[in-house]
């Protein structure tokens, strides 16, 4: 037994405690009688999509009618985004709630696209339509 | 009578999965150096995920993989990362290898481990893996370490 490999990955290097990324994700919640728009900039991935479900959930259990999940701005969506929008689509069903994305720009749309989940979802290409319809 | 040659030759193309010399297949006993052009090495911490997904997207890029292939590209890196980095050992690194030949991009990603372990491969996050890349699959020869290595082809999205 060798432990030489194991130890390859420990090796001394200077620590930071914050490496960071200032504000990977932003998440703004309008809320308007029974209709949320929550805004989101920024990256959605591992680090930032617990945050994101936080304030979904939230919004999701607000009593609301519509949630409009406006993406316009998003940079990038990893696979733990694509599973919260899949979760917030199944919560959104069983609570009766209208979920519509927002998204025209490929770091959205080709994501969904190649994981086959586009048609699952209402999509629209501004804010005012997905309110509007 | 005038036909098409059926015997004309078309370029060969590996099928998927089969290694070759081009696709740098490591040395899957030993994951700690895996020989490759760009690599790049991390903390195995989740906020320093956006830097190594970014190199693999710069590099599709400069390969001339349309913008596709190059979204494709960054998430599926991405996505192994956020796979191997909760299995990492106290302190260990995220290393991760880029080998850019002919229209394809080759990547290993691995990370230390306590003990030998493997990775599941019926989650979200693998399927999209899969779908994402031409090639996916997970390196656990090495007992020390925890690897996948991906590949994908420019053309292919």
């Amino acid at each position: 037994m060798t432990d030489s490999a194991g130890n390859g990955g420990r090796e001394a290097v200077a620590t930071e405690e914050e490496f960071s990324t200032e504000e990977p994700m932003g998440v703004d919640v309008r809320r308007s009688g029974e209709t949320s728009v929550i805004r989101l900039t920024g990256e959605i991935d591992m680090l930032t999509t617990p945050a994101l479900r936080a304030k979904v959930t939230e919004e999701l259990a607000a009593g609301l009618s519509v949630l409009v999940l406006d993406m316009l701005a998003v940079e990038f969506l990893g696979s733990s985004g694509l599973a919260l929008l899949v979760e917030a689509l199944d919560e959104s069903r069983n609570r009766g709630v209208a979920l519509r994305l927002v998204a025209d720009s490929r770091p959205v749309s080709r994501p969904l696209q190649a994981t086959g989940l586009t048609d699952l979802f209402e999509i629209h290409t501004t804010v005012e339509d997905a309110l509007a319809a | 009578m005038q036909m098409p040659d059926p015997q004309q030759r078309v370029p060969e193309v590996p099928a998927a999965g089969v290694a070759t010399e081009v696709d740098g297949l490591p040395d899957v006993t030993n994951l700690a150096e895996v020989p490759s052009p760009v690599e790049v090495r991390v903390h195995a911490d989740p906020a320093l995920i956006p830097s190594v997904r970014a190199v693999a997207a710069d590099l599709a890029a400069r390969a001339d993989f349309d913008l596709d292939a190059v979204s494709d590209l960054r998430m599926a890196v991405d996505e192994a990362c956020s796979a191997l980095v909760p299995l990492a050992s106290d302190g260990g690194q995220l290393r991760c290898g880029f080998t850019v030949i002919d229209g394809r991009v080759a990547v290993v990603a691995r990370v230390p481990v306590d003990r030998p372990t493997t990775l599941r491969q019926d989650t979200f996050g693998w399927r999209v893996l899969d779908t994402l890349t031409d090639v996916a699959e997970v390196l656990d020869g090495d007992p020390a370490w925890i690897g996948i290595r991906l590949l994908k082809d420019r053309t292919t999205t």
